[in-house]
């Protein structure tokens, strides 16, 4: 295993192109900054995040069971309060708005954890810290 | 200076803020305890001895405890309008006040949701308030706003306490290098969950930041909405009114700005954070300040406009009530002057470049736009519920010994939990600092 350390990110990413330029396969590469770095991410081709499709699954799943927790209880129960139909949308759209935030938050939130695979205990019990430095590591097997 | 020179001046300076207490830390935390104390012993009185002992009567059913409630949601708002909104936005001073603006946020909240609890009197009911079926197979009524804001208080801090943790992830990575002490050591690797700082770890961070201040930009709008909901949804004078919703949101706003000032100001003296937080930080805050104020005034005179030109004779007669009192019954229009005053004319002083420049002066204003911003709360509930459609029911209303301790007990909270906070968490963003020094 090979360690390049930096002090700026700009040496670092010129590091990382030309490791790359050299023939050293990507996979072989993880980079780590104390800062995020855009370019690492365009030179090491890192795959699209599938975080946002956790908030969207995670916001639709809000909106309907929104819906469905107020037209479900008040069809168990017709109570008319206030003359109003007993399905009133405009009301229950306040409830489906928040469940919307809600869950698509939390669901973006599991989405991060299981795609930046955090927790990782094997670092929370023995964490590699590369402090303020930008650090390169290479490992042999390529 | 070199970049990387920066970052560890950056770190220590931070990070000193989370060294030893000083005697003021200690002092400033027994007040804080002190006054919380007292406020639970009064609660402890008021559920012995029963709601009597609270001043809300007919006709004032609702007291400084909604007050209190709406106050401490509105100081709420700040955090996540700075976190989500600004970072949107890509307003550079937010860095500065993120972090405390977002524990801030949670503390209020925290604080806030102990009021329905209070105001209920059996507590112990509380559970009522929850969507299940109960014994009768009866759900909540969703119609109602009341079930609406406690939908949005409960989202508003999940997500705010998750927009907070996520943010902190790599600034607990950065602690739990410097801890010196074991117990911080282990406890900031495992809230920090082991992370690295690899490529792949920041990619799938950003993206979760972004969504994130997504999620929470319509929050911000939504959570004080609702709670304006609470008034506007009945046909009270004075509350039955479109107005309300921008209304409160941007009181919201301008009261929580307020109180972040009132927080930073001194925190930035005590931990030596005065290269960091710099007058020109402070500066763009004020004139989101200024920003806000502008729109509360607007609001008022629009409260005043709609309910003349409508035509209405109870919110014609609501609203020279609030402004004119009543001589023979007596009347809170001083409380309406003072928050005029507090809310409106005061902020007008940032205009003055020297004044906004100068933190002594924008600490001192702070403060009177948070018992200002108290005050608005107090005239929009009390003087609409003393006199609403039929004379033979108004009456006055002050707030009993008990409510007060309640008040005082709830600040004393809130400044508990934000001393520890100082003393458990980097106090500032030292990743999005470090950002801006590359």
């Amino acid at each position: 295993m090979r360690e390049y350390r930096f002090k700026d990110e700009h040496s670092y990413v010129e590091k990382l192109e030309e490791l790359v330029r050299d023939g050293v396969p990507i996979r072989s590469i993880e980079g780590y900054s104390p800062i995020p770095v855009v370019e690492a991410e365009e030179i090491l081709r890192e795959k699209p995040t599938f975080v946002r499709w956790f908030a969207i699954l995670g916001a639709l799943g809000g909106t309907t069971l929104g819906y469905f927790l107020t037209i479900y209880s008040i069809s168990r129960y017709t109570m008319i309060v206030g003359g109003k139909p007993p399905v009133s949308l405009l009301p229950y759209t306040v409830i489906a708005f928040e469940l919307t935030i809600l869950l698509g938050s939390l669901a973006t939130f599991i989405g991060f954890l299981l795609n930046a695979r955090l927790p990782y205990f094997p670092r929370i019990l023995n964490p590699v810290e590369y402090g303020d430095e930008f650090t390169i590591v290479v490992k042999e097997d390529y | 200076m070199q970049a990387l020179e920066i970052h560890h001046k950056l770190e220590d300076d931070v990070l000193a803020a989370m060294s030893k207490p000083t005697k003021w830390y200690y002092m400033a935390l027994a007040a804080s305890i002190s006054a919380f104390a007292f406020g639970m012993a009064c609660w402890f009185y008021q559920i012995m001895v029963g709601m009597g002992v609270a001043g809300i009567n007919n006709p004032v059913g609702w007291g400084v405890y909604i007050v209190d409630f709406v106050f401490w949601v509105g100081i709420a708002h700040s955090g996540t309008l700075i976190s989500a909104v600004l970072f949107l936005f890509r307003v550079r001073y937010r860095s500065r006040f993120n972090r405390a603006a977002e524990a801030m946020t949670i503390f209020a909240v925290m604080t806030a949701g102990l009021f329905p609890l209070i105001h209920l009197g059996r507590v112990w009911f509380a559970y009522w308030l929850f969507p299940y079926p109960n014994q009768r197979l009866i759900w909540p009524n969703f119609q109602s706003p009341l079930v609406w804001d406690v939908f949005a208080v409960s989202t508003y801090f999940t997500v705010s306490a998750v927009f907070w943790y996520v943010g902190l992830i790599p600034d607990l990575a950065i602690a739990r290098r410097k801890a010196t002490s074991n117990v911080r050591k282990w406890a900031y690797r495992v809230f920090s969950l082991g992370w690295t700082g690899s490529v792949k770890q920041w990619k799938h961070y950003n993206k979760l930041y972004g969504l994130l201040a997504c999620f929470a930009t319509p929050l911000v709008v939504s959570v004080h909405s609702v709670v304006s909901w609470d008034f506007a949804m009945s046909v009270i004078p004075g509350w039955h009114t479109t107005i309300f919703a921008p209304y409160f949101v941007a009181g919201a706003i301008f009261s929580g700005c307020g109180m972040v000032i009132t927080l930073m100001v001194p925190m930035r003296k005590f931990f030596r954070l005065e290269n960091i937080i710099t007058v020109k930080h402070f500066e763009g805050l004020a004139q989101l300040l200024l920003l806000t104020s502008l729109i509360v005034t607007y609001s008022y005179a629009v409260e005043f406009a709609l309910a003349f030109y409508s035509g209405n004779q109870y919110e014609i007669a609501h609203f020279t009530y609030r402004l004119l009192g009543d001589e023979k019954l007596g009347d809170y229009r001083y409380a309406y002057y003072m928050m005029l005053l507090c809310n409106s004319l005061l902020p007008l002083l940032i205009f003055w470049r020297k004044f906004r420049t100068s933190i002594p002066a924008l600490f001192v204003l702070s403060i009177f736009v948070n018992i200002g911003m108290w005050l608005e709360r107090f005239v929009i509930i009390i003087t609409s519920l003393a006199r609403d459609f039929d004379p033979y029911a108004w009456g006055l209303y002050k707030p009993s010994f008990v409510e007060i301790g309640i008040t005082i007990g709830s600040f004393g909270l809130f400044f508990t939990l934000f001393l520890l906070f100082c003393k458990a968490l980097p106090v500032l963003a030292i990743t999005e600092i470090k950002e801006e020094f590359k």
